[in-house]
């Protein structure tokens, strides 16, 4: 494949799948800046790692991997700082109307506020989950057991029950 | 908040997501043309810079083993203190690797691991360096010494060196990410490694068990 078709292909990935980059980054960062950065590093590294993808898997699951990849990595480092990137000043996938209003928004904003606040892996497994991927799948991206997967999920929904029901008393 | 409750939330999160969010395609172009500059040069040339640096170490001590003026007290120490700093190169190697070996379209625990274990393994080096210190002890003696000096100066130079030994293997074993939940092991890795590094021998830690519960 030329390097143009290329360029419109991922061009086109991206553009299908700019909702769970925006959702990955808004679950591994509370700063707006620091989402925008993670943002171009995601689509940074899925493009850089985009021709070596030899279809062994899912789209969705190497997709997947590679941003929460580097959503964790992220995540774990103590500086603000991007050593592979220069910042931009605009954001690549930006929101364009952000009205929160009704009640459905506020417990929305409860829900991610939960979510934020699991550990690193447990966080990228409610995301699956939340996004309806399979077991088999889930199991692929986080590379454990389904029986695993099905257990620290079971013990995440519970998490999640306790502490929506904590909040409403 | 039951399950269906959650996932029809976070359908309609998806729905306003659809509707609102807006892919910037100048900069897409942009970040496009990055990807064939090289940004992490100067990240391997350090690489290089400390492995020629222990291998230029690791020359010196081989030189004073090979010309110590026929003190073989001198020229043993030396020689072990060489074969430790070998091990220790040989380490930082292995960390080079680990490096390379990361491939970030892996499983994410796995990948998680391999960076932390690349964060970690520098502590090995350090590990391995510490086995040499009783050498350092040793590296004194001579002949006209071990001829002369009376059996007190033994006592006291021998318990010395043979409390020193087992401090430092005891250090070797313990100053694992294995054992970074014992507070003491902790304060010394801050001490010489900063906090980065026990907070990626405890995530190390984290995903070995995380990887183990079902």
């Amino acid at each position: 494949m030329n390097t143009l078709k290329l360029d419109e292909l991922f061009l086109s990935v991206i553009e299908q799948n700019k909702g769970i980059i925006y959702k990955i980054a808004n679950s591994f960062k509370k700063d707006e800046d620091d989402k925008k950065d993670l943002i171009q590093e995601i689509i940074l590294q899925l493009w850089r790692s985009f021709d070596s993808y030899d279809e062994k898997s899912k789209f969705s699951t190497w997709m997947y991997r590679v941003a929460l990849n580097v959503a964790i990595a992220s995540y774990r480092k103590e500086k603000k700082h991007n050593e592979i990137i220069a910042p931009m000043p605009e954001s690549i996938i930006a929101i364009a109307d952000e009205n929160i209003s009704t009640e459905q928004e506020h417990v929305l904003n409860l829900l991610q506020k939960f979510i934020s606040e699991l550990k690193e892996f447990d966080r990228a497994l409610m995301l699956l989950y939340l996004e309806e991927r399979s077991g088999k799948e889930m199991a692929e991206i986080l590379g454990l057991s389904e029986t695993n997967i099905r257990t620290k999920i079971n013990r995440i929904k519970e998490q999640l029950k306790q502490k929506f029901s904590n909040f409403n008393k | 908040m039951e399950e269906l409750d959650i996932k029809q939330l976070w359908h309609a999160y998806d729905l306003k997501l659809e509707q609102s969010l807006q892919l910037n395609q100048q900069i897409m172009r942009g970040l496009e043309t990055q990807k064939a500059e090289d940004n992490i040069g100067a990240f391997k040339r350090n690489q290089i810079a400390g492995l020629v640096l222990g291998i230029l170490w690791i020359g010196v001590l081989v030189f004073f083993t090979l010309h110590a003026g026929g003190n073989l007290y001198f020229a043993c120490s030396i020689g072990i203190i060489a074969v430790f700093n070998i091990f220790a190169v040989a380490a930082y190697v292995r960390h080079l690797a680990l490096i390379a070996g990361i491939n970030i379209t892996d499983s994410i625990t796995d990948t998680q691991q391999k960076l932390a274990a690349v964060q970690t393994s520098l502590s090995n080096v350090s590990r391995i360096m510490i086995l040499q210190t009783p050498l350092w002890f040793t590296l004194w003696y001579n002949q006209s010494m071990i001829d002369g000096a009376g059996v007190w100066f033994w006592v006291i130079n021998l318990s010395v060196v043979a409390i020193v030994i087992i401090l430092t293997i005891y250090l070797f074993q313990k100053l694992s990410y294995k054992n970074i939940h014992i507070k003491w092991v902790k304060a010394f890795n801050e001490s010489y490694g900063g906090k980065k590094l026990t907070k990626a021998m405890e995530f190390l830690k984290d995903i070995e068990e995380y990887k183990r519960e079902s």
